[in-house]
């Protein structure tokens, strides 16, 4: 008896131990997808900013964005360098895994 | 008498009780792994599938990109007042069209009335949009919000929104960016 009840201990423990790799690897696959398209909403904005009127490029956050409800935030954060140009960073946040992840995209646009 | 009760000790038996408890545990040690393993099944089948979807998307979106932002100056269009069409040149003179197209959908117009399009690059005069001829760049794009017509591309006076929504079986995988091409 005693010895069937510690068998299945440790196929129990197996079990758990499988669980565990199974959610990893289906965090890993969701990871790659909101790293991807966080990287593209960032350039996207990149994008609109080089299109904006050099005045109009300031810093910014949208709290959320249309389509994508994974996402908390993108920020814009702009410093000057110079009269003409400007120091512009991009981050899309997100939450998963019950911490917040990101991606930033970073350029400089002048006044040209 | 005492090497008999001995005996009869060390070699019982399980009572059926402890029968009982054991089947129990091992039934509902097997219903958890045949759960885990079933949810293991559906997880690696989506993955597959979203995984499919993210490479051709990506693929897309490079290809997209990288077209429109070497494209000649001041090339950039609408094929025929279409929308969802993009048409400009490359610097040797070529031109191109990027399109959806589905062979159901009898009229090649702004109307998407079917469910799902492809997107495809056609070469013209040479290539017929109409006729879904060209390189094929992306199948299976739907509309954002399910409903038709399918918003794929749309051209501002200097953008390009690149909206790529992709279902396949259940999966949906929606990425967007903007292209302003340098040269316009």
């Amino acid at each position: 008896m005693i010895e069937l009840l510690i068998a299945i201990v440790l196929a129990a423990s197996g079990l758990m131990v499988l669980m565990q790799l199974m959610g990893v690897a289906i965090f890993a696959d969701s990871d790659l997808e909101y790293s991807l398209t966080a990287l593209n909403l960032a350039n996207e904005k990149l994008e609109d900013l080089k299109d904006s009127d050099y005045s109009s490029v300031t810093s910014a956050t949208e709290s959320s964005i249309s389509g994508f409800p994974f996402v908390d935030d993108r920020v814009v954060t702009v410093s000057e360098v110079n009269t003409d140009l400007k120091d512009v960073q991009v981050a899309v946040r997100w939450t998963q895994k019950g911490g917040q992840q990101s991606i930033q995209l970073r350029t400089y646009i002048a006044d040209y | 008498m005492e090497a008999r009760d001995k005996t009869r000790f060390t070699n019982r038996g399980f009572t059926l009780i402890e029968m009982i408890i054991v089947l129990l545990l091992l039934a509902m040690l097997l219903g958890v792994a045949g759960f885990v393993f079933v949810v293991s099944l559906r997880a690696w089948d989506s993955g597959c599938i979203r995984g499919g979807i993210r490479e051709d998307t990506s693929y897309a979106m490079e290809k997209v990109v990288r077209d429109l932002k070497e494209m000649a100056l001041r090339s950039l269009s609408q094929y025929s007042s279409i929308a969802h069409t993009v048409q400009y040149k490359d610097f040797a003179g070529n031109t191109y069209v990027l399109y959806l197209y589905n062979a159901d959908d009898s009229s090649f117009d702004s109307t998407y009335g079917e469910s799902f399009y492809d997107l495809w690059k056609a070469n013209i005069p040479g290539d017929d949009p109409a006729s879904g001829e060209g390189t094929l760049i992306l199948r299976d794009l739907v509309s954002p919000d399910g409903t038709a017509p399918a918003t794929a591309l749309t051209i501002s006076s200097t953008q390009v929104t690149l909206d790529f929504v992709v279902q396949r079986s259940d999966e949906i995988v929606r990425i967007r960016t903007k292209v302003r091409p340098r040269n316009l």
